[in-house]
């Protein structure tokens, strides 16, 4: 088996007529390891006798061979008992090299490029460097303090009966806990769509995530009670459901590298579901008071913009309320019973 | 027997004189003197039964009923009362609450009355009165009965003068409870009778009576003290028993006499200015301290960074509806927080946490039900600008409006207001009405918010 090379080495590697590139991918093609072959014919398999040895997690030894046709093409030809061998097209045994195509030798996805089709130029995705894989690498080193911080930053709000350094403590280790436990399910499912865990990377996102979500939360509050703007704190719950579902999309498309298609209907999914739960649990509890209060945020004075009415005023506004308490009258009281809106 | 207070003293002295010889002498007496207690206990004569009591006991024998509210699928028992005879036809009283759910749901309950001798039969309703919980029902099978005869209303009862209540206490069986009458109750919308006696769940219904065996009133209600207890005057009774019948005995006439009720109430608790009473250094709206009742509290620890000051006031009273729903009372409380130590942020959060905290526990926190619509808020910044005696002050106030689904026109309100103009010190304010009209409703809020101001 010849050397790896990188992307950088290649654009040093000289023009020759018969050098191959032989890329394994990974089952959504994105690309794991490139190999340079410098001479024709090339045979690929599991046996010893291969040029090279693919690490197929079936043990067939059947070998393929690559060679230069006739039309100055290069050609895939596998035996009759080549059984994990496929290739575009179907049921054939003799395949002519697609560079922009990828074949499955032995059970393991394979691209045949040559110095023609060499990657340099290509903007795929699976060609492209996982930059946010590599960040990430640095990026939990400050990320998973950020999120602690910005914990105790909140429990420190919230916290009036003086600082309990227990409070502190069993809330960090909570939230280190669920961080791994997330970053775990994550690792595992990048595992098995790729070839790497990269734990630390969804790591890094996760407490990305819990710090931002954080953040905006109060900052969304103290918008809300600026500029008076209740509303903002009527449906702020869902920003949760909308960060879970961008997280997601982050552990399951730039990190995990699963397909665009994919990693959106997992952020659907998993937001999508917990919105729903937010939606139904805040449905079931229309008539509880807290639900509608907004008043469960306040800033300091110095932070109002907003002006205020008088009281006059305030009692002309909530006038409304009387036709639209009558109106919800005839509701049923109890349960999900849609069907039953409009009936006495 | 009243005790003499020298006594303890004087056998206490003597035992210590005594003490060592006599603890040889104690134990020998104490097991000679077991079988003598036991046999005291055996053949003392109990006490003697009131001659009134049981003289008035066995002339209402024939005038009491027990009144059974029974599931018509299943005749299982659902609630029991007491009720006593009016008239020689049947007419009978007894309290609302006893038979609510003969007007509330007639199409699965039915009632029986029951009488000391065990006969039985049909009961149905003429009519009632929702805010003095009384009804008048005719007993069927019942003809030339004997009766109770009403004191004369102008023949009032002394403090202290001896009256009788009887019924049917926890279902165990007639009973006569004797008692004082104590005049009437304080900070009440209405006339109640202040009865200090026995009273019982089942006893609900039942008269109670002078000692010429006259009726005074009708047990209503217990008050949750020891022998402090409630009686409808029969003022009220009087004027049930002469009103017009009506055909249809349902919640239209619950409603009515709701919206009379709180029309009442309103007027009432709006007939001066709303008092206020000082809170920090501010002022909130207390209220007519003849119709509610206020207590305060005062938290102020070392080891806490804050200090609070909350009072608050409730009437004394409401309107029983079913088991589930009263409605026609009004409650706030205020309280004032003052933390410098905590800083401007951490303040403005816990004043609106706690805020929060009381309107979920809150008694105007409800469930939608089939008596109460979900809640409709609308919340705002509210600037009352300065005046001569308070100083300027701004509130974020949310006002919550419920409608009520089977008395059309009546609402109940919530009020929660803070006041947001100062950084570490602040009110927090919580009004719930229920049960009145929305116009009504905003007069009330909007005087009870008028109340509240800076004053330094």
């Amino acid at each position: 088996m010849d050397e790896v090379i990188t992307d950088s080495a290649l654009a040093a590697v000289p023009v020759v007529d018969d050098t191959v590139f032989v890329e394994v991918l990974d089952k959504h093609a994105t690309l794991i390891e490139r190999h340079r072959f410098a001479q024709l014919p090339l045979s690929l398999g599991t046996s010893y006798r291969s040029d090279h040895i693919i690490e197929a997690e079936t043990d067939s030894a059947a070998q393929v061979t690559v060679l230069r046709g006739d039309d100055g093409a290069l050609w895939v030809t596998a035996p009759e008992s080549a059984p994990e061998f496929w290739a575009p097209g179907g049921k054939t045994r003799r395949w002519r090299v697609d560079a922009s195509r990828s074949l499955i030798v032995a059970g393991q996805r394979i691209r045949i490029r040559t110095r023609d089709y060499a990657p340099v130029a290509s903007g795929s995705r699976a060609a492209r460097p996982n930059s946010l894989r590599g960040l990430g690498v640095r990026a939990w080193l400050w990320a998973v303090p950020l999120a602690l911080a910005t914990y105790a930053l909140e429990t420190w709000l919230s916290d009036t009966d003086g600082e309990r350094t227990s409070m502190y403590v069993t809330g960090s280790i909570t939230v280190i806990v669920i961080l791994a436990l997330w970053s775990g399910a994550w690792a595992l499912v990048s595992r098995l769509t790729g070839r790497a865990s990269h734990f630390l990377s969804h790591v890094a996102a996760a407490a990305l995530a819990i710090a931002a979500v954080f953040v905006l939360d109060y900052f969304l509050d103290t918008l809300a009670f600026s500029f008076n703007l209740p509303i903002i704190q009527r449906y702020d719950w869902s920003l949760v459901s909308i960060a879970v579902a961008m997280l997601v999309w982050c552990h399951s498309f730039l990190i995990a590298r699963t397909q665009a298609r994919t990693a959106a209907l997992a952020a659907v999914l998993i937001g999508g579901a917990l919105f729903a739960f937010q939606g139904l649990t805040f449905y079931n509890q229309r008539g509880d008071l807290a639900s509608t209060l907004t008043l469960s945020v306040l800033r300091p004075p110095a932070l109002r913009v907003a002006s205020g009415t008088d009281v006059e005023g305030f009692f002309k506004e909530a006038g409304a309320l009387k036709d639209r308490a009558e109106k919800s009258r005839p509701e049923k009281p109890d349960g999900l019973d849609f069907g039953g809106l409009g009936e006495d | 027997m009243k005790l003499n207070p020298s006594r303890p003293e004087r056998v206490f002295s003597r035992l210590l004189s005594h003490s060592i010889r006599c603890i040889a002498a104690l134990a020998l007496i104490a097991i000679q003197a077991l079988p003598a207690i036991s046999a005291a206990a055996e053949t003392a004569p109990l006490p003697a039964p009131s001659p009134t009591g049981q003289r008035l006991f066995d002339s209402a024998r024939d005038k009491l009923v027990q009144v059974r509210i029974l599931t018509r699928a299943g005749s299982s028992q659902s609630t029991v009362g007491s009720g006593f005879l009016i008239a020689p036809d049947g007419t009978a009283l007894t309290n609302y609450h006893v038979i609510s759910l003969l007007v509330l749901e007639p199409q699965r309950y039915r009632a029986e009355y029951v009488r000391v001798d065990g006969r039985r039969g049909e009961v149905s309703l003429l009519g009632f009165d929702v805010i003095h919980d009384l009804a008048v029902v005719k007993l069927d099978q019942i003809s030339d009965a004997p009766h109770f005869r009403l004191r004369p209303e102008n023949a009032p009862l002394q403090q202290g003068e001896k009256i009788f209540s009887l019924g049917n206490p926890l279902d165990l069986g007639f009973a006569i409870s004797e008692g004082t009458y104590n005049g009437l109750v304080e900070r009440r919308l209405y006339d109640t009778i202040h009865f200090t006696g026995a009273l019982n769940p089942g006893m609900s219904g039942g008269p109670a009576l002078d000692e010429s065996g006259r009726v005074i009133g009708v047990n209503v209600a217990g008050t949750g003290g020891e022998l402090a207890n409630l009686l409808v005057p029969l003022r009220y009774v009087s004027a049930l028993i002469a009103a017009p019948r009506v055909k249809s005995l349902d919640k239209a006439v619950i409603a009515a006499q709701l919206t009379q009720h709180q029309d009442e109430m309103v007027k009432a608790l709006l007939a001066k200015p709303f008092p206020t009473q000082a809170l920090g250094p501010t002022t909130v709206a207390v209220g007519n301290d003849k119709l509610l009742r206020c207590w305060g509290q005062s938290n102020a620890k070392p080891d806490k960074p804050y200090r609070t000051e909350s009072i608050s006031c409730n009437l004394q009273s409401s309107l029983y509806i079913d088991q589930s729903f009263t409605t026609g009372w009004v409650s706030w409380n205020h309280t004032y927080r003052n933390a410098d130590k905590l800083g401007a942020l951490r303040f403005s959060g816990w004043h609106a946490r706690s805020l929060a905290a009381a309107s979920v526990l809150g008694a105007g926190n409800q469930k939608p039900t089939r008596y109460l619509s979900r809640p409709h808020c609308h919340e705002d910044f509210v600037t009352r600008p300065a005046n001569a005696v308070a100083g300027a002050t701004t509130l974020r106030v949310n006002l919550c409006v419920r409608a009520h689904r089977e008395f059309v026109g009546l609402f109940d309100m919530t009020l929660n207001a803070a006041t947001v103009d100062r950084s570490t010190e602040g009110v927090t304010s919580n009004m719930d009405v229920r049960g009145v009209s929305f116009e009504n409703g905003n007069r009330l809020v909007r005087a009870f918010m008028e109340g509240t101001s800076w004053t330094k």
